[in-house]
């Protein structure tokens, strides 16, 4: 018994100081830029019609769990503009590195707000799980910038939490699969569905071929199974988020499907705090240079 | 970091973890976040039909054309979900469309019909080999609410 108990210390021992081993925060500065950077990009760019859901009745408005449970006012025309417009100034001022926490906690609450907007009216997306928990654990780390040399806990855990995010995003899909679709789902016609659907030059050839989909069915499966491997720190974690990247660019060639901000969290695993220093000697020749 | 401050992170994952694979095991989309990540999850059999929703139009003096959903404020996958789960009845659907287009163009709205359609692929072992549509609803607006031709 007293084996057993501190086995299971050694485990919680093992299992917490992960979670809090430092990493570099100025990686944490880089993934600011490019999350409260994306805020806009999501906002104009790839979402714009999140803004027009407040034009839509809300007779279509089905509030999720959450919607239901907060006092959270149906999306008119007034609310969905003040949502978006304080998003973008939390953002703003987010981005600037002033007030890293205040700002940042307020992203996190507007975007969520925006994605129950968003997902209320029939369709939930499920590539936002991991881009929340960044907004969420980013604030937590207080004032960073692209150069910080130092490494901590604060840091280490809010990136971890975000690797994670990814590959629990990838692992618990194929759960969901499973779940779903059953052994029908690899053994299926689902990528042939998708590509009927949406697909493109790069795929339409495959209309012909397929038993060719249904290996990319299993290959897929297996991929979303042994993505725990990304969290390794060696070179097999590297090859695989490489592998990550590599299946995103495929699935948009595809069927024109990217996972914006999921592909924005796995910067998380690369080492961004080099780009500090490489812009320290790009600005030292370049500009700072000799006359 | 002080030990309090590491230990209520690292009791932070253990609920969120639990209540993410809580919501894989047990939960649907309405549980978002911590809902199953079920992007893609429905199977296709391999002699099944596929079934893809466009909204079909006609101006006063043209002929019926797909039209972007995005335009009537929402999306192909927001409809989907509207008459599939949500169980909302086509003609009512496309009642609110015409208003939302209306609320979104500054009034104006120039089609004298309005269509769901349904493209329907019928597979056999797995590959495409008839195409056809299934007519879901139609609406007509009176020609004294709709936009002249241009």
């Amino acid at each position: 018994m007293t084996g057993v108990l501190e086995a299971i210390h050694r485990l919680g021992a093992a299992y917490a100081s992960w979670w809090v081993s430092p990493l570099p925060r100025a990686r944490v500065a880089w993934l600011r830029t490019l999350a409260y950077g994306f805020i806009f990009l999501d906002v104009f760019v790839l979402r714009p019609w999140v803004a027009d859901n407040g034009s839509v009745s809300t007779l279509l408005y089905e509030p999720l769990m959450i919607g239901r449970f907060l006092p959270l006012p149906e999306p008119t025309p007034f609310f969905v503009s003040a949502v978006k417009y304080s998003l973008l100034a939390s953002a703003a001022i987010a981005l600037s590195g002033r007030l890293p926490r205040a700002a940042g906690i307020g992203v996190f609450l507007l975007y969520t707000e925006w994605m129950l907007i968003a997902f209320s009216y029939g369709k939930v997306d499920h590539d936002r799980f991991a881009f929340l928990v960044a907004l969420a654990v980013l604030p937590t780390v207080g004032k960073a910038n692209w150069r910080d040399a130092s490494v901590d806990a604060a840091s280490g855990w809010a990136l971890r939490c975000i690797q994670t995010a990814v590959v629990a995003t990838y692992f618990l899909a194929a759960f969901a699969k499973l779940r779903y679709g059953g052994i029908d789902w690899v053994n299926g016609a689902t990528l042939m569905r998708a590509i009927l659907r949406r697909g493109t030059i790069f795929t339409d050839p495959l209309r012909e071929h397929p038993q060719l989909l249904q290996v990319g069915q299993y290959m897929i499966v297996l991929f979303e199974l042994c993505s725990p491997l990304m969290l390794m720190r060696n070179k097999i974690g590297r090859l695989y988020v490489r592998a990550a990247f590599l299946f995103h660019a495929i699935t948009y060639a595809g069927i024109t499907i990217l996972f914006w901000p999921h592909i924005l969290c796995l910067f998380s695993f690369l080492r961004l705090e080099r780009l500090g220093s490489a812009r320290a000697a790009f600005m030292e020749r370049y500009v700072h240079g000799p006359a | 970091m002080s030990q309090r401050a590491k230990l209520i992170r690292v009791l932070m994952t253990v609920v969120v973890g639990a209540c993410l694979v809580l919501g894989s095991w047990k939960g649907e989309d309405d549980n978002f976040p911590f809902g199953p990540f079920r992007m893609y999850s429905t199977k296709q059999m391999l002699d099944g039909r596929v079934r893809g929703l466009q909204l079909w139009g006609r101006h006063p003096c043209g002929p019926f054309m797909n039209l972007v959903i995005e335009d009537f404020g929402l999306r192909r996958a927001d409809l989907e979900g509207q008459l599939g789960k949500l169980a909302v009845e086509p003609t009512v659907l496309l009642t609110e469309l015409e208003r939302s287009y209306r609320r979104l163009h500054g009034g104006s709205f120039p089609f004298e019909t309005l269509q769901l359609r349904d493209k329907i692929y019928q597979l056999e072992s797995g590959r495409p080999v008839r195409e056809s549509f299934n007519i879901l609803g139609t609406r007509s607006t009176p020609s004294d609410l709709v936009d002249p031709c241009p």
